[in-house]
């Protein structure tokens, strides 16, 4: 099989590459756990700052939690507020209606109790015309 | 008991990673001593980079593998595990890439395209698992996960 002259070096390229990237993340890697280790000794002479600086973070988040269900619980009630309100307007007009329909319709029983006058009178005059016939 | 439970624990955690480690761990180690070498390899390349794909099959395989055990048995070397892990993947990104690359001159890709696109396959999983590797550790570095105190932030 014969062999391309450029085959080599792509794959001289590619070892070394990869070695080089592979002992770039062995020392990577080594440097963090040798600065995670110095993190660590020196935890101790930090922890008491810590456990505080944690209790008061706590704290903090816990106010801010009980400050924004507060927040919230007064919402609600604005909101309750402005639905009873509104309800009580849509009562109201309701009230109203009724009632301008209620009056609409002692007018239209009081109408209609004139037409029938007027029915009754105009059958009383035809019924009249008719006994008398004029000339 | 303890012991079984952390081996069975790492085979169901990084089924892929294992299985690839030892096999090409087992299949490295020939072409390293020079017993078997494969016909691809052989006909393509010089004996000094035959040498070196064996070197760079066989150590990556023997860094996953390393970096898996010892960061299952011991967990305080977490860190040190996975630094291990990616190397030892970036090693079998390049031993499969070089193979895939060399694989077309010995036979047509007709012929080897299968094998071609399983090595391709392996090399982008590796590299995927080494950038992944990557960002976990870069997370370990952030100060928000590791210093779940430090007094300053």
């Amino acid at each position: 099989v014969p062999t391309t002259d450029w085959l080599p070096l792509v794959v001289t390229g590619l070892l070394s590459g990869g070695a080089g990237s592979a002992v770039a993340a062995i020392v990577t890697a080594r440097a963090a756990s040798r600065r995670a280790k110095l993190d660590e000794r020196a935890q101790p002479a930090q922890i008491e700052s810590t456990f505080l600086g944690g209790a008061e973070k706590a704290v903090q988040a816990l106010a801010l939690a009980l400050d924004r269900a507060q927040a919230e619980i007064n919402d609600l009630k604005r909101e309750r507020d402005e639905e009873r309100l509104k309800s009580r307007e849509k009562d109201r007009r309701i009230q109203e209606l009724e009632t301008l329909m209620s009056d609409m319709r002692k007018e239209l029983d009081r109408l209609s109790g004139k037409m029938e006058q007027a029915r009754t009178l105009v059958d009383e005059v035809k019924a009249e015309s008719a006994e008398n016939p004029p000339g | 008991m303890r012991r079984r439970h952390r081996v069975r624990q790492l085979v169901l955690e990084h089924p892929f990673e294992l299985f690839v480690g030892v096999l090409c761990f087992a299949s490295g180690l020939p072409v390293l001593v020079g017993a078997v070498r494969p016909g691809t390899i052989i006909a393509a390349l010089p004996p000094a980079l035959q040498l070196g794909w064996g070197v760079s099959l066989t150590g990556g395989a023997a860094l996953v593998l390393a970096g898996l055990l010892s960061r299952t048995f011991n967990p305080f070397w977490f860190r040190g595990g996975l630094g291990l892990e990616r190397s030892g993947m970036l090693l079998l990104t390049t031993s499969m890439a070089v193979y895939a690359v060399v694989l077309p001159y010995y036979s047509s890709l007709q012929q080897s395209g299968v094998t071609f696109a399983l090595l391709v396959a392996l090399s982008l999983a590796c590299t995927a698992r080494a950038f992944a590797i990557k960002q976990v550790l870069r997370k370990l570095e952030d100060p928000r996960v590791k210093g779940a105190g430090s007094a300053d932030d």
